[in-house]
C-alpha cells in the first residue's frame, strides 16, 4: 500500500512562501517608507494637534469635580512655588546680565533669536527620546540646529525636517553622547543619555561632585543642560557614576525654541 | 474580522497612546494570529512616525519593523508545532 507523505511537504512549502512574503514586505515597505515619511507625518500631524487640544480640554473638565479643599491646598502650594521661582528668576537674570556684559566686552553678543515651535508628540508616546515639533523647513528650520527650552536650557538638536514639521533628537536619548561641563570645577564631562530625560556621567572618584550641581554646555553660551540628581560610587571603584536629570519634564513639554 | 479589528485597534493605540501601551499591544496579535503580517506594516508606521535612523552595528533603519518581522518568522515554526 502506498503512503502519501505530501502533507508534511506542503507545510514546508507554505513555511518557505511565508518567509519569502515577509522578506518581500520588509524590502518593499522599507523602500516605500523611506520616501513617504514626510507624507505620513503631514497626514498625522493634525491628529496629534487635535489630541493635544483634547487632552488639555479634558484636564479643564476634570477640574469641575475636584473638592474645594483640594483646590485651596493646590492654590497655596502653587503660590509658594511661584514666590520661590520668582526669586530664582531674579537671581538668574542678574547672572545672565553679568555674563552678557562680559561677552560684550569680549566682542561676542549673545543672540536670543530663534524659531518658536509647539511640541506635537513627546515621550512617552515616542518610544525613543524624540520630539515632533510643528516647525519645519518652511519656517526656516534646518538639520543640526539646537533646540532649547523657552527659558534657555538646551535639550537636543534637529535631526530631520519636513515641510512644516521637524524631528528633534533629545540629548537624553539612550546611548546619545553629549559633551558638557560640570560647573563645580569646570570639568569636561561626557553625558550619556539613558532615556526618559536622564543622563549618566562617569567621573574619577577624586572629582568633587554634589547633588544639585549644574551641568552646562561647553560653548560660550554655557546653557544649562541638567542637574546632578545622585552620585553612585562603590568603595572599591576607581570611577563613580553620576546621575543627571534634565531640567524639564519631557513628558509635559509643550513649547521649544530652535536656535537660529 | 478579528484580524481587521485588531489592526484598527493597534493603529489607534499607536496614534494616541504611549509606547509602553502600543508596543506590547502590537505583540499580542502577532502572538495570537497566524502569520500576522499586518503587524510588520504597523511597526513600520511606528518607525516612520516616532523613530529616527538608529545606527547600530548592523545599522537598523527601521528597528521596530525589522523586529516585528523577526518575531513573526520566529513564531511560525513554534505555532506549527503547537497545533
Amino acid at each position: 500500500m502506498k503512503t502519501n507523505f505530501r502533507p508534511r511537504n506542503r507545510d514546508g512549502v507554505t513555511y518557505r512562501k511565508r518567509i519569502g512574503t515577509v522578506f518581500a514586505v520588509v524590502i518593499v515597505l522599507g523602500l516605500f517608507f523611506s520616501f513617504a515619511d514626510s507624507l505620513i507625518i503631514r497626514i498625522v500631524s493634525p491628529l496629534w494637534s487635535g489630541e493635544g487640544a483634547l487632552a488639555r480640554g479634558m484636564e479643564n473638565i476634570s477640574g469641575y469635580f475636584r473638592t474645594k479643599n483640594a483646590l485651596i491646598e493646590e492654590n497655596q502650594n502653587l503660590r509658594t512655588r511661584v514666590a520661590s521661582q520668582d526669586l530664582a528668576l531674579v537671581q538668574s537674570r542678574t547672572n545672565t546680565s553679568s555674563s552678557e556684559e562680559i561677552l560684550s566686552h569680549l566682542g561676542r553678543v549673545a543672540s536670543s533669536s530663534g524659531i518658536a515651535a509647539s511640541v506635537l508628540v513627546h515621550p512617552p508616546e515616542t518610544p525613543y527620546d524624540i520630539l515632533i515639533i510643528d516647525a519645519g523647513s518652511s519656517e526656516g528650520v534646518t538639520v543640526g540646529q539646537k533646540v532649547l527650552l523657552p527659558e534657555g536650557p538646551e535639550i537636543g538638536k534637529v535631526v530631520e525636517t519636513f515641510s512644516h514639521q521637524s524631528r528633534v533628537h533629545l540629548f537624553s536619548s539612550s546611548g546619545e553622547q553629549t559633551a558638557a561641563i560640570l560647573e563645580r570645577n569646570m570639568t569636561p564631562v561626557t553625558l550619556i543619555g539613558q532615556g526618559g530625560g536622564s543622563f549618566e556621567i562617569e567621573l574619577p572618584r577624586d572629582v568633587a561632585v554634589e547633588v544639585g550641581d549644574k551641568i552646562i554646555s561647553p560653548d560660550i553660551r554655557s546653557a544649562l543642560i541638567g542637574v546632578v540628581g545622585g552620585v553612585d560610587a562603590a568603595p572599591t571603584d576607581s570611577f563613580k557614576k553620576v546621575l543627571v536629570g534634565s531640567v524639564e519634564n519631557m513628558y509635559s513639554l509643550r513649547f521649544v525654541l530652535i536656535s537660529s | 474580522m478579528n484580524r481587521a479589528v485588531s489592526t484598527v485597534v493597534c493603529a489607534v493605540l499607536i496614534l494616541a497612546f504611549p509606547a509602553w501601551i502600543y508596543i506590547p499591544a502590537l505583540c499580542i496579535p502577532i502572538a495570537l494570529f497566524d502569520f500576522y503580517w499586518e503587524g510588520i506594516i504597523l511597526a513600520f508606521f511606528i518607525d516612520v512616525m516616532y523613530g529616527t535612523r538608529v545606527h547600530t552595528g548592523i545599522s537598523l533603519y527601521f528597528p521596530f519593523a525589522e523586529s516585528a518581522a523577526v518575531l513573526v518568522l520566529l513564531l511560525l515554526p513554534i505555532k506549527r508545532r503547537l497545533r
